[in-house]
């Protein structure tokens, strides 16, 4: 009687989460492909979007020689520059940014690939009224943020109440401007 | 039979109003507050818990004289995780501007107590179809609430609906902490006070966090003992 | 990851993103068992305590089993349900070996199963992508957090109990009016984290 109270409900439960199982495997097989390719498109599309100049990318790994880090950048086919893929952290999380500069220094674009900030306030960074300030000539010295409204030529004007988040942008542009720097001058 | 038969329609109306799973039966309160910041957030919501909804009470229903009493907790979460999950992977192929705007509310779907609630307290002890009118009912509630406290905290607090444009701070500057998660609680309160006195003139008692049914409900009071509160 | 990296995860998990006031995890346990402080206690440290020990079981298996297998879709079922077998499993532990502890927190375990708060931090180490070390810090840090939301709740809802409240307001309405006001405060923390380590 014992071993029946218990063996029927394990058996029962078992056979209920393998049937689950296979439904989740079946669909897995139906919409994993389709999942992939929406990626790869996305992806691609921001790659387009922040230098449009460029035809087609292809990757490279640069080896930082710090712990054995590496660093995937995109560089275009028909040299018209590279685009990078940086993060850095903001108010809700992770925010990821591509960059592309064009090898003539110049920051041709940016786009946000990743965000978890707050609607209406920090998701304001996703206006393309407030990632064009980021077309420039990459500044000596950076990027620098400013809450005063007037802007000079290496200033990005911070959205209203979502500091973190700019900065959290600025940084990552930021970031891809060193890496840029560390090709360039590093006679890649 | 102890108590009286509902008809379909009573069953499948029930969650618009007299029993809405989140004004009345203080169920799913987590992503009620986290995704109401956008009305479109709301609806997407909405209708991702609503499917899910329909299939575990349906699954559970047409299983429930198969499941044995003593592992009915882990079954109904083995079966709700498993729609939760395909709804997940249908939605990250085919709607993925909702897989970004739910976030990480998506796979909590499968922690809505609304979910596990009425799989507790209806399928399990009902037919098929009622079931499945329950479950629909219920998301329909859930979505239309999610609808309108998404669409005052969006209207007042980023003078949008939907995304497009209504004041642009000309008429009002918009109120921003309707959307920080204190405006969250704010609105959210409001609401159960307006249905609370809606309820009162009807007779009816206010809504308590009473787990409506939710299967921790017997835990939740030996928690709290004669404090009350979980009833 | 350095010490620095770590002491920020903390910080911003108890403070800047705090689970209860902030992302919203966890708000039925937070409503229901905070209107007395020994509950409210008691509560916050089985959250506490369930949350380091799914992490350490969730993280490995999603980083070495589903992963390299590619089964990540599986990562919900999976976690919901090793979380659920898993307090079930501590719960008889604490029963046999540590029984003046089961007293204590025992009673709230089955509750914190079925808990946004304990499924949220273990699918959040992931989508932050933290390393082991990482993953336990911030857990640790969400448990905290929580804890200090429902004591900090406990105080105002006892205060709360002495007052003149009108009647559409009493009971829940009040409590989540009054929980917007202690997230108001926490609001104050915005930019604490960042300051602190630049």
């Amino acid at each position: 009687m014992n071993a029946k109270n218990i063996l029927v409900p394990t058996i029962t439960l078992t056979v209920i989460t393998l049937v689950v199982t296979a439904l989740l495997v079946l669909t897995n097989g139906v919409t994993k492909d389709r999942i992939a390719e929406l990626k790869v498109q996305a992806e691609e599309a921001a790659k387009k979007e922040v230098l449009p100049a460029a035809d087609s990318f292809a990757e490279v790994i640069l080896d930082t020689g710090i712990d054995g880090e590496e660093i995937i950048y995109y560089k275009a086919d028909n040299g018209a520059g590279y685009v990078f893929s940086t993060s850095s952290k903001g108010y809700g999380g992770t925010v990821a940014v591509m960059t592309g500069i064009t090898s003539e220094g110049e920051i041709a674009g940016i786009t946000i690939t990743s965000q978890n900030e707050t609607p209406g306030l920090g998701q304001k960074a996703l206006n393309t009224s407030f990632t064009d300030q980021y077309r420039m000539a990459i500044p000596d010295g950076g990027i620098l943020v400013t809450k005063s409204g007037n802007s000079a030529d290496n200033e990005i004007d911070a959205i209203a109440g979502a500091t973190i988040t700019t900065n959290a942008v600025t940084n990552a542009v930021n970031e891809a401007i060193n890496i840029y720097h560390e090709i360039v001058g590093g006679g890649n | 039979m102890a108590k009286k038969e509902k008809s379909l329609r009573e069953v499948f109306t029930a969650g618009f109003v007299k029993e809405n799973p989140v004004l009345r039966l203080v169920l799913g309160t987590c992503p009620t507050l986290a995704v109401s910041t956008l009305a479109f957030n709301g609806i997407g919501m909405g209708v991702a818990a609503t499917a899910v909804l329909v299939g575990s009470n349906a699954a559970i229903s047409l299983l429930r004289n198969i499941i044995p009493d003593k592992v009915r907790i882990p079954a109904y979460i083995t079966i709700i995780a498993g729609f939760v999950t395909i709804i997940q992977m249908l939605v990250k192929a085919y709607a993925p501007a909702i897989d970004d705007a739910l976030g990480i509310y998506l796979p909590l779907i499968v922690v809505n107590c609304i979910i596990l609630g009425r799989a507790e307290s209806f399928a399990g002890k009902n037919k098929v179809l009622p079931s499945i009118l329950d479950g629909l009912g219920m998301g329909i509630g859930f979505t239309m609430t999610l609808l309108l406290m998404g669409s005052i905290r969006e209207i007042i607090g980023s003078g949008t609906w939907f995304g497009m444009t209504l004041n642009n701070g000309s008429i009002i500057q918009p109120m921003l902490i309707l959307i920080l998660p204190p405006g969250g609680f704010f609105v959210f309160g409001l609401l159960i006070a307006l249905a609370n006195k809606i309820a009162e003139g009807k007779g009816k008692e206010p809504a308590a966090l009473g787990c409506g049914g939710c299967p921790m409900a017997e835990n939740c009071s030996r928690a709290v003992s004669e404090e009350g509160g979980c009833k | 990851m350095s010490v620095t990296n770590l002491v920020s995860i903390l910080l911003a998990a108890i403070l800047t993103n705090n689970f209860i006031l902030s992302k919203f995890l966890g708000i039925c346990p937070f409503l229901g068992v905070s209107k007395k402080l020994d509950t409210a206690v008691g509560m916050s440290t089985a959250v506490i305590f369930v949350m380091i020990i799914a992490t350490a079981v969730t993280w490995p298996i999603q980083t070495y089993l589903l992963t390299p297998n590619d089964l990540d879709y599986l990562q919900t079922i999976v976690f919901i349900l090793v979380i659920a077998a898993l307090v079930q499993f501590v719960e008889i532990i604490l029963k046999k070996y540590m029984v003046s502890l089961y007293n204590a927190l025992g009673v709230y375990l089955p509750l914190i199963t079925t808990n946004c708060a304990v499924l949220g931090v273990t699918i959040l180490n992931f989508d932050e992508n933290y390393n082991f070390t990482q993953s336990m810090v911030n857990s640790l840090g969400g448990g905290v957090g929580f804890m200090l939301a429902m004591v900090l709740f406990a105080g105002v809802r006892t205060r709360l109990e002495t007052s003149d409240i009108p009647k559409s307001l009493q009971g829940l309405p009040i409590t989540l009016i009054s929980a917007s006001l202690v997230a108001i405060s926490f609001l104050g923390f915005q930019g604490l984290v960042d300051g602190l380590f630049k």
